[in-house]
């Protein structure tokens, strides 16, 4: 019997494909990573069937490459390194659970942000979720990744909001990670009113080990997410600026002292490719805007919403003055804030708002100290104008864990169809990485052509994940060729 | 049970003469924790597998009097103390007990059973020499600390630069190094700045092997900002709960996170008896409220509402019966208060503590809080408006530490039976369960009658999780308490597992099979999806000579 023969009793044969122009599609995306065929795909329906698969793949010592977010894809992670069987999670699509009084939400790795969004919105919560993320991008997905969302003061880790999963590792057992363990079913958890919120394992926290891992130490068939309170009243504001520096040193003490809500500082190359629909209006909006904003929104919660969002104006306004910053509620060079509120609240529409530009763009991310973020951008700028990148470079900072460390992006735009562009994209990407790398920026999560440079660096943490690799998947049959596996 | 000379002398070479004993006198005083009366057998026999077997270890014939029989401060006496000053020590120590076949321990402050050697024959390594705070970093919000350095001194610091950390209700003289990475601690401060699990950056970690892993942004000599990655993050191999308490190596520095604190930089008091330490002053934009309602449901609905609307510093409770032998300053005054007021108390109410950034914050803050007490019928318990009381519970709460003489003094021995976490459906149901636990053993008069009720906790993320404690006094030199407090324990835990409630202090199901030489995780894992398996593996795949002490932590073999 074949592997697709296989696989299509597990899952079902009409969930089983290896026409060339599926596996085209899987086999590349916009990274830089070099693209590969896989065997089939395999869309499975249940935890049950993703367990075979794995079990199968043991037996055989096939590559499995889990999927959970649909194309585009930009960071590699999801290209088969050595070939396999990509494994795509898009069936898993359940909103299982909402909790209002709990705050918490559990669901399947195929769910997106924008029908989870409508789902918390009826019950009176909200999921705090990255800046504008793609419309295809899955829920499951942007937490395994670390991807940091917009709200600093609800980051209370870099796992968040991540909180507990059920996961069929490597190895092809199943288990559920912090309280979700048990006593008891989940069924049986919930009769007693346990809602799986909280992460930790007795002493272990399995679910950092599958943050982060790209899908190689298992595939997580449902997490629990941490919820908020959908606010009652709200007021965006927007901090223009010629100077990033008064905009961190504005951004850092409002995540200190907690004041707003989402929060967040782009140049006005990236904010341009955010709020312009086509290139035209991106690059007027780029000449318009100011170099650097800083948003913020307040918010008001179910008591006195109005005196909350009042008073932190007012103490904000105060803030800003002794940095010689005005605060706007209303629009900076036509951008109001309202629609930038708007605009963050949603996924992106198509096309995904990196890509809008030049139909390609390679992100450099990494996280920062505050006082080292305007040397790195420097930095940057040097290695662009030093591989004569002409395109206009993007700039994101997000405060992290509540201000314990940046975010920091930099997104490189170029035209796919043109080789020079992607190469000279390439070459300011892997110098400006090194450069960057050189001065203390800490690539956490380092994709495709990173990796190897980051974990490079740290002898003693490769090792110690190859120990962590061994005793989750220890046949590595889990996507394989990523990160040092 | 002597350590061979060439062994000893190793050791001795690395920290110097001065830095090493085995001076029994000595060695007795890290033996010596509270809590070690309970795990001791019945009989005083102990089985072999107490001794941790090495051709560098030399029976001396007192082997017997090692054994610590139910009833006795004493656990296990180490074969030799050594005090390292710094990681390169550390590691030097840590790779002579992996070539000499003999365990090892490392102890900061130390507090309960978990902190000494689990069986006879180990090195216990005392980091009292490394207890420098490196670095306080105000724009990124943490302090480099080294493991000696305890709560209080790391509060005074950071206060005068408006930061402050999670003191654990263990108090201000614990190493705050220890209850990040290494064992837990719940705090009345976890209600804005979460338990200590989650406030951790980079990490410098001497592994049982030997070989020094730095986590995060420190691996990569990028500085301490970053405690997760490249890539998965080693921090769920360090820790979950509760640390892995001595069996996953030695932590040596770590940068820990801090948070903003609204109030003085410093705060005067008056006397230094516990009991009477009283605030010269009280702090602008900070007020205490301690509510109290008509039904559980109500105060629940209070706490939450609060959070919700993410107001206060801090939010806690104490049970009535530990909030009356705090009150006394001595045995006679707690016992006529537990006798003559205590039942007076109110049954459902909490303490809560605002501390504002700013005037307008603190009048809004204020202003949620009448309407919230409005709205679920909180009403003011008189006795916080007595101005002794409320200054000293204040300047408690502003610290966010404990007064940690109240579960001694009565007895001189307390456990907290009744530990567990949850949230906001299982919290009421799970204290309740274990108020009518211990209430069987009080009637029997085996353990202090505080009614059941020496809970304390708080909740964690404003009311996205709790904790709740409930602390159990009884006499220690009592094999009979004792025994009762074993009982309790496993009473509880029983029906807490069978409720499907969620235990909190994994390491009491180790104190309760360990005597029986069982591992305790081989109890509780079949619960709960066979995790003992992944935590055994990784206890083999980064201790493959199991050189650091397994017994609070995992065994190798499945018992």
């Amino acid at each position: 019997m074949s592997v697709k023969e296989d696989l299509g009793r597990m899952a079902g044969a009409e969930n089983v494909s290896d026409d060339p122009m599926t596996l085209e599609e899987y086999s590349r995306d916009f990274s830089f990573a070099p693209p590969h065929m896989p065997a089939c795909v395999v869309k499975p329906r249940d935890a049950g069937e993703v367990q075979g698969i794995v079990k199968l793949a043991n037996e055989l010592k096939l590559p499995l490459i889990p999927v959970s977010s649909g194309a585009p894809h930009l960071r590699g992670d999801t290209v088969p390194a050595m070939g396999g069987v990509v494994v795509d999670l898009s069936l898993l699509d359940r909103i299982i659970k909402v909790d209002r009084p709990d705050r918490v939400a559990m669901i399947e790795p195929g769910v997106r942000y924008a029908r989870l969004q409508e789902e918390l919105r009826e019950h009176g919560l909200r999921l705090p979720m990255p800046l504008s993320p793609r419309s295809s991008k899955s829920v499951v997905g942007s937490c395994l990744e670390r991807e940091p969302h917009i709200i600093p003061k609800y980051h209370l880790d870099v796992s968040e909001p991540l909180l507990c999963t059920e996961v069929v590792f490597g190895s092809g057992d199943l288990f559920h990670t912090g309280e979700a363990a048990g006593p008891g079913s989940i069924e049986e958890q919930w009769e007693v009113g346990r809602r799986q919120k909280s992460p930790m394992g007795f002493q272990t926290d399995i679910y950092r080990v599958l943050q982060g891992s790209q899908g190689t130490m298992g595939i997580v068939t449902w997490a629990t997410l941490r919820c908020e309170v959908l606010p009652a009243v709200e007021k965006p504001f927007l901090v223009p600026s010629q100077r990033i520096d008064n905009l961190l040193d504005l951004a850092y003490r409002l995540v200190r002292l907690r004041l707003g809500d989402e929060l967040f500082i782009l140049d006005n190359h990236a904010l341009a490719s955010l709020v312009g629909d086509t290139p035209q209006e991106i690059e007027r909006l780029s000449d318009d805007l100011p170099r650097w904003m800083l948003f913020f929104n307040l918010a008001g919660y179910e008591i006195f919403p109005q005196e909350r969002v009042d008073y932190q104006e007012k103490d904000i306004s105060d803030i800003a003055k002794v940095l010689g910053l005005a605060i706007n509620p209303e629009a900076v060079s036509g951008l109001g804030a309202q629609r930038l509120l708007d605009i963050t609240r949603k996924p992106c529409e198509d096309p995904y708002w990196k890509l809008r530009y030049r139909g390609g763009c390679q992100e450099l991310f990494f996280i920062s100290s505050l006082a080292d973020i305007p040397g790195h951008i420097g930095t940057f700028r040097e290695c662009a104008a030093r591989a004569r990148f002409t395109a206009p470079a993007g700039t994101y900072v997000q405060p992290i864990n509540q201000g314990h460390g940046y975010h920091v992006e930099f997104q490189l735009p170029y035209d796919p169809a043109s080789r020079g562009e992607k190469e000279r994209a390439r070459e300011v990407y892997l110098s400006a990485a090194d450069a960057l790398m050189n001065r203390g920026a800490f690539f956490s999560r380092p994709y495709d052509l990173l990796a190897e440079k980051m974990l490079n660096r740290d002898g003693q943490s490769m090792a110690a994940l190859k120990k962590v690799k061994g005793i989750f998947d220890p046949n590595h049959v889990m996507n394989p060729g990523k990160l040092c596996f | 049970m002597r350590l061979k000379e060439e062994a000893y002398r190793v050791l001795e070479s690395i920290v110097g003469e001065e830095n090493i004993s085995r001076d029994p006198a000595v060695l007795d005083g890290y033996a010596w924790q509270f809590g070690c009366e309970l795990y001791g057998p019945e009989d005083g026999a102990y089985a072999e597998k107490a001794f941790a077997p090495s051709a560098y270890l030399e029976e001396t014939g007192d082997e017997a009097s090692l054994a610590s029989p139910r009833g006795s401060r004493f656990g296990f006496r180490p074969v030799a103390v050594v005090l390292p000053a710094d990681t390169a020590e550390v590691q030097a120590i840590v790779k002579a007990c992996n070539r000499y076949g003999i365990k090892f321990k490392a102890h900061s402050t130390g507090w309960g059973p978990w902190s000494g050697c689990g069986t006879a024959g180990m090195v216990q390594m005392d980091l009292r020499r490394m207890n420098r705070i490196l670095e306080i970093n105000e724009e990124d919000m943490y302090a480099v600390i080294e493991p000696y350095v305890v709560w209080s001194t790391l509060q005074a610091e950071t206060m005068k630069r408006g930061l402050n950390c999670v003191t654990i209700g263990a108090g201000g003289n614990c190493s705050a190094l220890a209850s990040i990475t290494s064992f837990n601690g719940i705090g009345y401060n976890n209600y804005s700045m979460g338990l200590n699990e989650r406030n951790v950056l980079g990490v410098e970690w001497v592994l049982p092997d030997g070989e020094v892993l730095r986590l995060g942004s420190l691996g990569s000599g990028a500085g301490w900002f970053s405690g997760d990655g490249p890539g998965p993050s080693l921090r769920g191999v360090m820790r979950g709960e509760y640390g892995a308490a001595g069996g996953l190596g030695v932590f040596t520095r770590i940068a820990a996170k801090l948070y903003q604190w609204g109030g003085p930089t410093e705060m005067p008091v008056e006397n230094i008896d516990p009991a009477a330490t009283l605030l010269k002053e009280f702090p602008e934009n900070c007020a205490l409220y301690y509510p109290f309602f008509e039904t559980a449901e109500d105060r629940d609905r209070a706490l939450w509402m609060l959070g919700e609307n993410e107001v206060g510093y801090s939010a806690s409770f104490m049970g009535r019966g530990l909030l009356a032998w705090g009150l006394g300053g001595s045995n006679r005054e707690a016992s006529d208060t537990v006798e003559s007021v205590a039942q007076t108390f109110p049954r459902y109410a909490f303490i809560l503590v605002l501390v504002c950034n700013s005037a307008r914050e603190f009048a809004y803050q204020q202003k949620v809080v009448e309407r919230i007490l409005e709205e679920t019928g909180g009403q003011n318990f008189a006795l916080i408006e007595v101005p002794e009381v409320r200054s000293m519970v204040a300047l408690l709460l502003f610290k966010g530490g404990n007064k940690v003489n109240i579960v001694f003094q009565r007895s001189g021995a307390f456990f907290d039976p009744g530990l567990f976490t949850g949230s906001r459906r299982t919290f009421t149901a799970a204290e309740k369960l274990s108020i009518d636990v211990i209430n069987k053993y009080i009637e029997k008069g085996l353990v202090v009658d505080d009614y059941g009720e020496g809970s304390w906790g708080s909740l964690f993320d404003y009311g996205h999780l709790t904790a709740c404690e409930n602390e159990t006094m009884y006499k220690s030199t009592d094999p009979a308490a004792c025994g009762a407090v074993i009982e309790l324990l496993e009473d509880l835990d029983g029906q807490m597992t069978e409720h499907l409630f969620r235990l909190g202090h994994i390491l009491h199901q180790q104190l309760t099979d360990g005597p029986r030489g069982k591992c305790g995780h081989d109890t509780m894992g079949p619960l709960c999806d066979g995790y003992q398996v992944w935590q055994r593996r990784i206890k083999r795949a980064f201790d493959p000579n199991t050189a650091a002490d397994p017994t609070m932590y995992i065994l190798p073999e499945e018992t």
